[in-house]
Formats: C-alpha cells, sequence, structure tokens
C-alpha cells in the first residue's frame, strides 16, 4: 500500500490528508468472463448456429445473472480498481444483457412478443447501434493500456454494428455475421481476463497483453487476504 | 451501596485522537451513467420522433434495456459519484437513474396490459408531472455546471429544458410540443456521450483527447483542458501494483 501526504490548500490549520491506494483484484477478469460468456452463447444462437427460437428460454436465467448480474458486479469494482475501461464497457453491456435476459423473460411468460430470428426487431436493432457507439468509445480509450482489449472491443463494436443492421432490415444473413463476430469477442474476451488472471497468479506474463510491464504487487505474504495476494 | 462518584477529567487533559482524512481514487463513474443516459434518451427520443419503430409495437421490446441501462447502471454510477466527491453526478445522475427505472416499470405495467398508455395527443397529467421535478432538478444542475465544462453545461440546459416542453406536451396532448421536447433531448443525449467519452479518454490516455469546453476564470479547469493532447491530471500511482494502487486496464 502506497500512502502520499497530500499539502491542504487551505490556509486554515485541518487534519493531515492521506491518499490511500488501495490494491484490488482486476474485476476486469470477472467482467471479460462474464462478457465471454453471454456473447458465447447468445452470439452462436442469434446466429443461427444452434437451436431453435424456443431456446431463449432455457438460457435467459444465464444471460440474466452472469453477463447481467456478474458483469454489474465487475463493473461496480471497477471504480475502486480506477479501471475506467472496465467500469463503462462491462456496466453497458450488464446493463444491455439485464434488459435482453428480462425481454426473453417476458416473452416466455407470453407478455410481449419477441420477432424471430430473420425478421426486423427494431427496438433492438435501435439499441445495438448505440451499444456499438459505447463500445467504440470504450476500445478508443483502452488503445494505450490494452491493445488485446481494444481487439476483443473492436470485435464486438464491429459486431453490435452489424448486428443493428441486421435487426433494422430482417436480414438472417447479417444476423449470422453479427453471430460470428459476437463469438469472436468472446473469444478475445476470454483471452484477456485469462491473461489478467495468470498475469498475477504466475507473477509473470503468461499470455501477452502486448502491454508494458510487468505486475509487481506490494504484499505481506505472511499476512491475511488483502495483505497478501490471494488466500 | 452507594456509588462513589468519579470526578469529571478535565476535558483539556483528555488526548484527542488524530484525525486523518483518508483520499481515495477510485475510476470517474459518470462516464457509465452518462453512456446509459446517452443510449436511453436516444432511443426513446428518436422513437417519439417517429424516426424507426410504430407508436404501438416498440414499446414492449424498448423499455427493458432502458430500465437498466438508463435505470439500474446510471443509478449506480451516480451512487459511486458520492466517492468521487461529485455532487452534480451524485444527485443527478441518481435521479435520472431512478426515473428510467420508473419508466421501466410503468412500461411493464403496459405491456402486462394492467394499465393502458394513451397516444400521444391525449393529456396525460399523471404522467407529465413527472417532468416537473425532472425539469428541476435538472436546470439547477445546469446552473452549477457551469462552474465545471460546457459539454456538461449542454447537457444539462437542454435536458432541463426538454423536460420543460415534453411536461407541457404530456398535459396539453400536444404531440408537437413532446416532440420539440424530444429534439432537444437528442442534443442533451449526444451531448452525454461526448461528455462521457471526454472524461474516459482524458483518464485512460493521461491526457486530453476531447477538448474539455473550459471558460477560463469561470470555470475550474484550467484553459489547457481545451487542448488536445494536454496534461491536466498527475494521478498518484504505483506502476507495478495491481489496480487500485495505479489506473488499471
Amino acid at each position: 500500500m502506497v500512502d502520499t501526504t497530500v499539502r491542504r490548500p487551505s490556509r486554515l490549520e485541518g487534519p493531515q490528508a492521506r491518499i490511500f491506494l488501495q490494491p484490488v483484484a482486476a474485476p476486469a477478469v470477472l467482467g471479460y468472463f462474464a462478457l465471454g460468456s453471454a456473447l458465447i452463447i447468445w452470439g452462436s444462437w442469434f446466429a443461427s448456429g444452434w437451436g431453435t427460437e424456443k431456446d431463449p428460454s432455457s438460457f435467459i436465467p444465464f444471460l440474466l445473472l452472469f453477463g447481467g448480474v456478474g458483469q454489474l458486479a465487475a463493473a461496480l469494482w471497477g471504480y475502486r480498481a480506477r479501471a475506467a475501461v472496465a467500469a463503462a464497457l462491462h456496466g453497458s453491456w450488464a446493463a444491455f444483457f439485464l434488459g435482453l435476459g428480462l425481454i426473453y423473460l417476458l416473452a416466455t411468460t407470453h407478455t410481449i412478443v419477441v420477432p424471430s430470428r430473420g425478421t426486423p426487431w427494431p427496438a433492438l436493432g435501435q439499441w445495438l447501434i448505440y451499444m456499438s457507439v459505447v463500445t467504440w468509445t470504450t476500445a478508443f480509450a483502452a488503445l494505450p493500456r490494452s491493445p488485446v482489449g481494444f481487439l476483443a472491443q473492436g470485435t464486438l463494436g464491429s459486431g453490435a454494428a452489424i448486428g443493428a443492421a441486421a435487426l433494422l432490415l430482417g436480414s438472417s444473413g447479417w444476423e449470422e455475421v453479427a453471430g460470428w463476430l459476437f463469438v469472436a469477442a468472446a473469444t478475445f474476451s476470454f483471452y484477456v481476463g485469462a491473461a489478467l488472471m495468470l498475469d498475477t497468479v504466475y507473477g509473470k506474463v503468461a499470455l501477452p497483453l502486448l502491454r508494458r510491464g510487468a505486475a509487481d504487487p506490494i504484499q505481506y505474504e505472511r499476512g491475511d487476504p488483502g495483505v497478501k495476494v490471494g488466500q | 451501596m452507594r456509588t462513589q462518584e468519579r470526578p469529571l477529567p478535565d476535558e483539556a487533559e483528555l488526548e484527542v485522537p488524530p484525525a486523518r482524512v483518508f483520499l481515495v481514487p477510485i475510476a470517474p463513474p459518470v462516464t457509465l451513467g452518462l453512456f446509459g443516459f446517452f443510449a436511453s434518451t436516444m432511443i426513446v427520443s428518436t422513437w417519439l420522433l417517429g424516426w424507426w419503430g410504430t407508436p404501438k409495437g416498440s414499446p414492449p421490446t424498448m423499455f427493458e434495456i432502458a430500465a437498466m441501462f438508463g435505470g439500474v447502471a446510471q443509478f449506480a454510477s451516480g451512487l459511486w459519484s458520492f466517492r468521487a466527491r461529485d455532487y452534480i453526478g451524485s444527485a443527478l445522475l441518481t435521479m435520472w437513474g431512478t426515473y428510467w427505472m420508473a419508466w421501466g416499470f410503468l412500461q411493464a405495467l403496459a405491456a402486462n396490459h394492467t394499465i393502458t398508455i394513451p397516444p400521444l395527443s391525449t393529456p396525460q397529467p399523471g404522467f407529465a408531472i413527472w417532468f416537473v421535478p425532472l425539469a428541476l432538478f435538472t436546470s439547477w444542475g445546469a446552473i452549477a455546471a457551469i462552474r465545471e465544462n460546457v459539454p456538461l453545461f449542454a447537457v444539462l440546459s437542454t435536458v432541463g429544458a426538454g423536460s420543460a416542453f415534453v411536461c407541457g406536451g404530456f398535459w396539453a396532448g400536444s404531440p408537437s410540443w413532446i416532440k420539440l421536447g424530444a429534439w432537444l433531448f437528442v442534443f442533451g443525449a449526444c451531448f452525454a456521450w461526448y461528455t462521457g467519452a471526454m472524461v474516459l479518454l482524458e483518464y485512460s490516455w493521461g491526457r486530453v483527447i476531447l477538448p474539455f469546453g473550459v471558460i477560463p476564470k469561470l470555470m475550474k479547469l484550467p484553459a489547457a483542458a481545451n487542448v488536445p493532447g494536454a496534461r491536466i491530471s498527475a494521478p498518484f500511482e504505483y506502476a507495478l501494483g495491481q489496480p487500485g494502487t495505479r489506473h488499471a486496464p
């Protein structure tokens, strides 16, 4: 833990201020794993790679809880981890999968009707436009520190843009392209999540992330969890 | 039994424990909140303007993500804004987050046929009244944002004005006023994306990428914040540490 004494800007005498830097495990590991898991299931189904129109009723809970709640937890821990990209990216896609899960849940209970694959679905197409804008913004933000993260997010942003066009036009061909791009983004996401985890666990670069420097965390190895790295 | 009274200590002789102020850096929460606001506001406003969809056919599959992205995600970023010591963000992101959750709740009741939402040309004072407090606190936020930066002021002033027009439109059953408000919301949403991206890129790149739109002497940031490439922050970091001790991916 590093703390730095800060000069008070005021002339008034008062309590001394210190900046406390508290290390946490990288929330991006959970975030990328949750994002990749949701994308690989929904993307491959969206691409008509498997299943029927009724299958979303089986994978709703996974989309809602893993793609939604799991990613949201990662996003909120991203603030403590000072990971602005992780917070924005995973928070946005957590909300998307929570909402998509709710859509399929309401369709399963016959409250609403969801268009089948290959037919126009303007509302979801519109959503994917804005998800693409947000994802390309976070991708550009990730570029200087995480080139592989940029690759994952760029692929995801492209998939969202093509998915938007596919749903607005009702084109099953473009849906296939978008779905497999989501699967590709999932693959890159798993890679980034695994690399971040293995880097810290092994104490060296296990899977290259094309960024400079290796981690050397401050710890007291005989201390409790939090004081040492791990449990 | 009589208890022995202890003499009161002289307060001046008491040893006071030293107080410390801990400043804990976090990632800027405003980005996620503004992205949620941007996406949800764009999708509903463009639908109100008739750019896509049908009046009755679209909301049933539109409100869920709005309630989550504009609602839950924006609300959460508003709560984290307390840790960021951000008065505008903590109040307004949280309030707009609750609005989107409430709007989603209303649409869910309609989807379930529990209530019926009338067309825009029918007066709806029960919904119009929502926008009175929204217009008021957003406009107060705009006044506060005059000390921050032009893009944030643009977000809050257009959205505050848009809320007033939408309020009048729903109250009177006037689609024209609603559409005027929706146009202001579209501009506000675009400014929200710009503001969120501006903060995120400066934080991630460590230098200004999108200009902050600072009016010197009126606003808190230095004029350098308007120059792409300028460094306006110097975060405390242990470069080899775990996330939390440095900016993380």
